[in-house]
């Protein structure tokens, strides 16, 4: 078990899509559920190895001295060969992707118990076909996280699309073609590119591997050494480090090249201003459990890429770019707050303000801090908690009201007390309350942005500026509570039942983890990923200081 | 070279030239029931060729024929042309109007054979007849194809322009001979056109001329700007399982042959021939996903689609393949395993909409498709298969076709080719625009019109083949793509034993820069 | 002469026929117009001076068949043509009993090329039997 445990994980939900497939109809919500819940069962199986880390200090030596020595249940097999070019089957779990990988199993056995009511939707077609889909869009993203080998990472990153878009575009709302055809060519044209920096990267580290440029040998005919899609080679071999830093790509450094060519794939699914304006749509057509999965999970694949693939392989293009990708970060924050200001939407209320929150991630990534990094992996994980349970909060009322419009309702703590009680800690962990979890990770990317005040002239300026954000946070919020949950009760929503016990076996968990997550944060997530971001960081400063004194030496 | 040497080494050809007579002759026969049985003689025919292939095919030091040369390459294009043709003829299973079998599969044969001669020619003569024997049957199958006068329309249209460009490519001929003094192409022995390019040196202006005029010619047959104009009407006239073998059947002659010249000049070309084909492929692949995105009907996106897909492969034709194991540094190699992955998948898409029919019409355009996921599930699934798979997009062989080819282009390091790759990814970014409006309407629309099926169970066997391949050939690439780079090795092979110097392709450019 | 020692030599004779195919063809033309009397009227002017009135456009349509009939002139007509160099090829080797040697430089014995004849021979008789089957050679 221990050594295939990844590939469980990754299968288990494929092979509940089979079951699905072939059982009837009637059966299918069981089998999905339970498939989801025997994955999530299966991914607690992967915190054990990380427990024994105490002080972060500690935790960088039960990881090893340096990035992708101790990762946990690897499995390699060779996929794909011949000649020069192996694609591998390589899955490993380290302290970046773990608390990933159950936060998806999590999102997703919680959005499938958020799919029960299945037939009381407006779109009711095939019920085998949504689960089929669910299952399979739980084992791409379980494949994103764990896969190691770019190639394969890419593979799952595309097929992800596949069923996230059918679930949208057939089972959404009205608009639901246009969201799903926007969703799928957002992500499709942020992703290509991402395809030409997969391929260079695997020729520029065979030419760094064998000393001889490609294009010479090209011209010589000369059988080229292997190059490799291993994540971790790329980040670790010294020689590749090397070459990456000082070769050059079309004229222009190679490292920054590849690096805005990752970025603009992850920064899509992130999402970033200005590349955002799928989020809105495909979350407003989508169905609330599909939304969850979306906004839990999805999002926070643009953070994982960043961590793992863009900083530690291309150090020096993280320098390069750190002014872009702060402002941007902050544009995020501020834009996405004013714009979930201005929303009528419930829903897309909530989705603008995944837009702000996410821009903190970016921004604590881009100062290339240690706190900053922590920050980011928090905000990610406190978000991947506390949007689900807005959104599903969101799906709930829809159910009862059938419409979304925020001045409409009013007064329902009181129609719906147990509801609102589970509203306010949502929404309060999505305002960044400090005691529950959107606090931490705010509080962690400030910290890190004024610590790089050093390196960068901008981060005080780009840190007053996030802060603000955490105002207008507050600001759409608190409006957002008054007008729907506060005030007298309307008479048109005075006979709603009070949630359900099924609803609230969705809310009390995400309630329960918001808390856990703002009073324990280190018990909760940084014992396990600093160690991890740890070394990240460490590379990342050691490469970029190399590269500085070495453009000082010239 | 004894009589009987040379029939066994072409019989694969002769049993399929031999087997279109015979059709010809039953398909005018009296009794309806000889009539229907052209389809299954046919596809014995198709495996008939097969076995001879298995049995004789095999590149040999046997001596070769005159005008021939039976190389690796000649054995894979024949696999590929009659396990292809064998799909598009279930496709095409029912198509012909009962008194016009013999006609139409006799056709089928005919065109099969000048793709399987065009990868063997060995001379400039047998070449042009081989592309001929291609493309005339392809016209009388376009008219017969289907009774309204569309149909017709299509087939003169698509005649007069294929007469012209036969007429320029034999013009370009007719330069190379001019200047090379002879018209064989490459061989060990005697005075060869590609002994007089390596001897030569610096190439003459008629030799620039006269490659160009032929790869103008070659480039209506893969339907590259600025000969493409033709495709969206004959695709729309002619009936879908028809234009499912125009995807495929001139596509691959036209790629080879292009091949087949570039080796010849060793690929080596002079600069301005490479920014021409440069050029070319780039507003290729632009033009085409760009007139896709504007087309309402199916099988006009398709056309288009078709378009851009010559432009990707036209990037393979420019890489050329080089000296190393790996398939990712080749470029021809990612053409040969691409053209037969895209000969799949369209195939797969038209048989779709040729299995469907509304009040006795095919389905043509999008709003025909809606909702088609209901009615017939497996076909919308097919179709939403292939669809992926012409996106170029994971898991299926149009994903790997298109990493093979990208990659070829980055392997080389040159800057002009990774610009065009860079350019061929966006393109296929904006390509996915009018594929999901394919599978939007299959799967996202609700029906608007009642679906019949039609066709009977041949085309849907196709479909099914067309489809599993595709998910197939994405988990295990490996075995097509080393054939394909074997077939180039014998491009190699050929080349190398008259050029002392490794090919040494687009050198030029970087000189330039 | 100049003409005579370049190259141009062997093409002298055609030039010196487009030349006087070019002189006949003008002096008889001068001369028709010289001599002949200049007459003008309604009757001079018709098609046809013998009197035979006009009974249509010169560009009418024809039955289709005319123009397979064409087709059909070309295929077994013309095929004809390529019997012409095969025959005296064939007479050499059959004659001598050696192997010619061909283009490509290798030998083809006469059996060769009587199997060779026989496959063309055959195509021609596929067509044929085709054609009378579909009912090409019927007028109606």
């Amino acid at each position: 078990m221990e050594n295939s445990l990844l590939t469980l994980l990754v299968f288990v939900p494929l092979i509940g899509a089979v079951v699905v497939a072939v059982m009837p109809k009637e059966l299918a919500r069981v089998v999905g559920l339970a498939a989801t819940i025997v994955t999530f069962a299966l991914s607690l199986y992967l915190i054990p190895p990380f427990l024994a880390g105490g002080e972060a200090s500690q935790a960088v030596e039960v990881f090893g001295s340096a990035y992708g020595e101790k990762l946990h249940f690897v499995e390699r097999l060779t996929w794909i060969t011949g000649g020069s070019f192996t694609i591998e089957y390589f899955l490993g779990v380290d302290g970046l992707n773990m608390p990933l990988l159950v936060l998806t199993t999590l999102v997703s056995m919680l959005a499938c118990l958020a799919s029960w009511n299945f037939n009381t939707w407006k779109v009711t077609k095939s019920i085998k076909g949504y689960f089929v889909l669910f299952l399979l869009l739980e084992t791409g993203m379980i494949g994103t996280f764990v896969a190691l080998d770019f190639f394969l990472f890419y593979i799952f990153w595309e097929v992800m699309l596949l069923p996230m878009y059918f679930l949208i575009g057939v089972w959404g709302g009205a608009r639901k073609e246009y969201a799903a055809i926007k969703f799928f060519l957002f992500t499709l044209a942020g992703s290509v590119l991402m395809l030409v920096a997969l391929v260079a990267m695997f020729f520029y580290s065979g030419e760094a591997v064998s000393g001889e440029p490609v294009a010479s040998a090209y011209r010589d005919g000369v059988t080229l050494t292997h190059g490799t899609f291993d994540l971790i080679e790329l980040a670790t071999n010294e020689t590749i480090q090397d070459y990456f830093g000082s070769a050059m790509f079309l004229g222009a450094r190679f490292a920054p090249v590849m690096f805005i060519f990752l970025f603009v794939g992850f920064a899509v699914k992130l999402p970033v201003v200005p590349l955002h304006t799928w989020l809105p749509d495909a979350h407003v057509e989508a169905p609330t459990p599909i939304s969850m999965i979306l906004a839990g999970v999805l999002l926070k694949m643009g953070g994982y890429g960043f961590l793992r693939m863009c900083y530690p392989i291309f150090p020096t293009g993280g320098e390069f770019w750190a002014f872009l990708l702060a402002v941007l970060g902050v544009v995020s924050i501020l834009y996405g707050a004013l714009c979930a200001m201005a929303q009528t939407d419930f829903k897309k209320l909530v989705a603008y303000s995944s837009v702000s929150h996410m821009g903190y991630v970016l921004l604590g990534i881009a100062v290339m801090t240690h706190t900053g990094f922590q920050g980011a992996m928090f905000q990610m994980i406190a978000h991947g908690i506390s949007s689900p349970m807005c959104f599903f909060l969101v799906g709930v009322i829809y159910d009862r009201a059938h419409h979304r419009e925020i001045n409409r309702f009013g007064g329902l703590w009181l129609t719906m007390p147990k509801y609102g009680t589970m509203a306010t800690i949502g929404f309060f962990a999505s305002l960044g309350l400090p005691g529950l979890c959107g606090f931490i990770g705010e509080v962690y990317v400030l910290l890190g942005t004024f610590e790089a005040r050093h390196t960068f002239a901008w981060a005080v300026p780009c840190a007053i500026l996030a802060a603000s954000g955490v105002i207008l946070t507050a600001g759409y919020v608190l409006w957002l509570i008054q007008r729907v949950y506060l005030g007298p009760e309307k008479p048109e929503y005075a006979g709603y039942p009070e949630a359900s016990g099924r609803e609230m076996a969705i809310l009390v968990p995400f309630a329960a983890f918001c808390l856990l997550l703002g009073i324990l944060p280190k018990h909760m997530l940084f014992d396990y990923v600093n160690g991890t971001l740890e070394q990240i960081v460490n590379s990342v400063l050691v490469a970029t200081q190399h590269a500085t004194t070495f453009a000082a030496g010239l | 070279m004894t009589t009987a040497m040379y029939l066994t080494q072409l019989s694969p050809e002769l049993c399929l030239l031999a087997g279109a007579c015979l059709v010809w002759l039953f398909g005018v026969s009296k009794h309806a029931g000889v009539r229907s049985l052209m389809a299954p003689f046919t596809l014995l025919i198709l495996v008939a060729a097969m076995v001879c292939t298995a049995q004789f095919g095999r590149p040999g030091s046997a001596e070769q024929p005159v005008g021939l040369l039976f190389t690796d390459l000649a054995y894979y294009v024949r696999w590929a042309t009659l396990s292809v043709g064998a799909l598009l003829l279930l496709v095409n299973w029912r198509t012909p109007a009962d008194r016009e079998q013999g006609e139409f599969f006799g056709m089928i044969l005919c065109s099969m054979a000048g793709v399987m001669l065009t990868a063997s020619a060995n001379d400039l003569v047998v070449l042009f007849f081989a592309l001929e024997l291609v493309s005339v049957p392809t016209y009388v199958l376009v008219a017969l194809s289907r009774t309204d006068s569309r149909a017709s329309e299509a087939a003169v249209k698509y005649f007069f322009l294929g007469a012209m460009s036969a007429a320029i490519m034999v013009y370009g001929f007719s330069f190379l001979y001019g200047v090379g003094g002879t018209t064989v192409l490459a061989g060990a022995a005697g005075h060869t056109l590609q002994g007089y390019f390596t001897d030569a040196g610096a190439m003459s202006n008629y030799a620039i001329i006269g490659l160009v005029l032929a790869f103008a010619g070659l480039s209506f047959k893969v339907a590259a700007v600025p000969f493409h104009a033709y495709v969206s009407d004959v695709y729309e006239g002619a009936a879908s399982p028809v234009t499912a073998f125009l995807g495929f059947v001139p596509k691959i002659a036209g790629f080879v042959a292009m091949a087949k010249l570039m080796s010849v000049c060793n690929w080596h070309l002079p600069e301005p021939l490479v920014w021409m084909l440069w050029i070319v492929a780039a507003v290729t692949m632009t033009v085409g996903n760009v007139l896709a995105l504007l087309q309402t009907n199916v099988k006009r996106i398709l056309a288009y689609s078709g378009v851009a897909h010559s432009g990707y492969m036209l990037i393979g034709i420019l890489v050329g393949p080089t000296w190393g194991e790996g398939p990712m540094h080749d470029g021809v190699a990612a053409v040969l395993f691409y053209i037969v992955v895209y000969g799949v998948m369209n195939l797969g898409a038209f048989a779709v909409l040729a299995t469907l029919s509304i009040k006795g019409r095919s389905v043509e355009t999008l709003d025909d498709l809606a909702g088609i996921s209901r009615k017939a599930p497996l076909a919308a699934l097919a179709m939403a298969i292939c669809t992926f798979s012409l996106m170029g997009f994971p898991p299926t062989a149009g994903f790997m076709g298109k990493v093979y080819l990208f990659s070829g282009a980055l392997s080389t390091g040159e800057r002009s080719l990774v610009v065009l790759a860079v350019i061929a990814v966006i393109n296929s970014a904006i390509g996915a625009a009018y594929y999901l409006r394919i599978v939007a309407a299959c799967y996202l629309r609700e029906p608007t019109a009642d679906h019949q099926r039609t066709g009977g169970i041949a085309p849907r066997f196709a479909i099914a083949v067309a489809a599993l391949a595709m998910i197939a050939l994405f988990i295990r690439p490996i075995d097509l793509v080393t054939q394909a780079k074997h077939a180039t090795q014998s491009i190699h092979t050929q080349s190398s034993s008259l050029a002392q110097s490794p090919p040494a392709p687009v050198k030029t450019l970087t000189a330039a820069k | 002469m100049l003409i005579a020692e370049s190259s141009l030599a062997p093409y002298a004779s055609i030039v010196i026929v487009i030349a006087v195919a070019g002189v006949i063809a003008a002096s008889m033309l001068i001369l028709a117009h010289a001599v002949r009397p200049a007459l003008k009227g309604d009757v001079k002017d018709s098609t046809y001076e013998s009197g035979m009135p006009v009974i249509g456009d010169a560009r009418r349509r024809f039955n289709v068949r005319f123009y397979i009939v064409a087709m059909l002139f070309l295929l077994f007509d013309v095929e004809v043509v390529f019997l012409w160099p095969w025959a005296p090829v064939f007479h050499k080797a059959a004659a001598t009993g050696e192997a010619i040697t061909t283009a490509g430089g290798q030998p083809a014995s006469a059996g060769f090329l009587l199997a060779a004849m026989g496959v063309f021979a055959v195509f021609l008789v596929v067509g044929f039997a085709y054609e009378w089957r579909r009912g090409m050679f019927q007028w109606d």
